[in-house]
């Protein structure tokens, strides 16, 4: 079944066209893992399926539902939970506060939502009352993850959360993302730069070139050299 | 020197609640809304008409409830006609913009009212403390705008709605994508700083008198408040007022004629607003300074 489809989408920012009708499917159950090189437009197929980018041509559906039109928080309200790359905590309040408002559309539900998080991020509740934007940068990914899954999502839109994170707490945030997909049974699209981490939990992987898919393909038939070659040339083989 | 902080206060308190309205949209909106100034002149118009027309002349608190709510419906109409389609513009733009708004505004309400100037009849009695006079009007003021501020610190604190301002203002893109309805709450943000500076206008006229080129008196003093509070900052705006009013009666209260020649001589009243220029000059200065020390680490 297709969770969430883009079809055929062009879209950017302002004048600027990243993504050149692109079409890409998340189906349920699975784990869809994106690659490709800086600037292919990796983060713009999640903004965009968010709503914070300009698109021009094509048709995003949720379930059976467009969602082409929808404003972002109707998005969200919908069942999109999107952890961003950067900025992804309201610095300037404290966790808790933060987690709140990763729980504004279910504040009756949230002391007993919040505990689920906590369970999952025992760090997260240790740091409660600090700012968010003292957290380092570990803290800070889990934070955002946590926040997000206050919605209570039914997809998952996570944007490189491997990022500047040290490898030990690359470990900790994977398995968590993992825990979440296993148990709450999400389907994730998972945009990623560290390729080894990526394939291990993905069922799925599409790498893009230029805005545009160049490949899709079930993560266990990946063959890393071909990856390697879509990175560096832009499709095309050398060897 | 009681009497000082008692100007002091009464002077921040009526700055204080225009200020805090030019805050809350920079920080959610990141321009600098030149218009506010005139939400604060036709609050003050609206406050006289409604307690001044005949047959419906309203007591002095309602028709200042009244100017509240008309002028905060004013600053949502305003914002959906022209600053929601400037979203996308940059500050500049939107400011430069906010100006010509003013200019509207301020040409209508002279229209409507005419230039001469109107004086609200409140009774008022005098209070003596020691050294100090003031009036109960003083004291009036100075608790309105007390129980407004921990009203909106409250709000901003500790409701969901409120928060969900807050978040608004660290990270627009953050706060819808949690299902906050920003647009909605944009327009609560408009609602809320028109009418406290209706409030505040009709405070600053009745204690004063309402005049179309009020709105010249009051721009430098609220301007030069919220940047010296910081303009991201809802309750800075507050502080800003509290500094700028003390520096400025105090200012004017230093004998400084007996402190360095031995004749009497203060700086003339006339010269307040240079001292909200000059700090003005100050806070720019240092904060463009201690902004270069910070990249330089």
């Amino acid at each position: 079944m297709d969770i969430l489809s883009l079809k055929n989408v062009t879209a950017g920012y302002g004048t600027i066209t990243v993504l050149n009708d692109l079409s890409l499917t998340l189906r349920a159950g699975e784990i869809l893992t994106i690659l490709g090189a800086n600037g292919c437009g990796k983060s713009t197929v999640l903004k965009t399926a968010m709503g914070l980018t300009r698109v021009t041509g094509g048709a995003l559906a949720l379930g059976d539902k467009s969602i082409t039109a929808t404003p972002s928080h109707l998005r969200a309200a919908a069942g999109l939970g999107y952890v961003p790359q950067t900025r992804n905590v309201f610095q300037d309040m404290s966790v808790i506060d933060n987690l709140r408002m990763g729980g504004y559309l279910r504040p009756k539900q949230f002391e007993h939502d919040v505990e689920e998080v906590f369970a999952l991020f025992p760090r997260v509740k240790e740091r409660r009352r600090e700012r968010a934007g003292n957290l380092s940068g570990g803290e800070r990914r889990m934070l955002s993850i946590g926040l997000t899954l206050l919605l209570k999502p039914k997809v998952l839109l996570l944007d490189e959360p491997s990022s500047d994170l040290a490898p030990a707490t690359v470990d900790i945030v994977f398995r968590a993302i993992q825990d979440i997909h296993t148990s709450l049974s999400i389907p994730i699209l998972l945009v990623e730069q560290n390729v080894n981490k990526a394939l291990e939990i993905a069922n799925r992987v599409c790498v893009l070139v230029r805005g545009r898919e160049a490949l899709d393909a079930p993560a266990g038939e990946i063959d890393t050299r071909h990856l390697h070659d879509l990175f560096m040339d832009g499709g095309v083989r050398t060897s | 020197m009681i009497q000082v902080l008692v100007n002091s206060i009464v002077y921040a308190s009526e700055i204080a609640i225009i200020a805090v309205g030019v805050s809350l949209c920079y920080s959610i909106l990141r321009f600098a809304n030149f218009a506010h100034i005139q939400f604060a002149v036709v609050g003050g118009y609206l406050t006289y008409s409604f307690a001044t027309i005949p047959g419906l002349a309203l007591p002095l608190p309602l028709a200042m409830l009244a100017s509240a709510v008309v002028t905060g419906l004013m600053a949502i109409l305003i914002d959906i006609l022209v600053f929601s389609r400037l979203r996308n513009t940059s500050a500049e733009g939107k400011m430069i913009v906010s100006w010509g708004v003013a200019l509207f505004i301020r040409s209508i309400v002279a229209a409507i009212y005419g230039g001469s100037a109107r004086v609200f009849d409140v009774p008022s009695s005098t209070i003596v403390v020691g050294d100090a006079v003031f009036t109960t009007l003083d004291v009036a003021i100075a608790c309105a705008t007390l129980v407004l501020m921990v009203a909106l610190h409250l709000f901003l604190y500790r409701t969901r709605v409120g928060s969900g301002l807050r978040a608004l203002a660290s990270n627009q893109e953050l706060a819808v994508t949690r299902g906050i309805p920003g647009d909605r709450l944009i327009r609560l943000m408009w609602f809320l700083s028109g009418s406290l500076a209706a409030i505040g206008g009709s405070l600053i006229a009745i204690q004063t008198r309402l005049q179309p080129s009020m709105d010249l008196v009051i721009l430098l003093p609220i301007f030069a408040a919220v940047t010296i509070g910081g303009l991201n900052n809802v309750f800075g705006a507050v502080i800003g007022a509290v500094i700028l009013s003390l520096a400025q009666n105090f200012l004017i209260w230093i004998d400084f004629g007996s402190l360095f020649f031995g004749d009497p001589w203060h700086i003339p009243t006339k010269f307040r607003d240079y001292v909200a220029v000059l700090a003005l000059v100050l806070v720019l200065l240092l904060r463009s300074r201690s902004s270069a020390a910070a990249a330089k680490r």
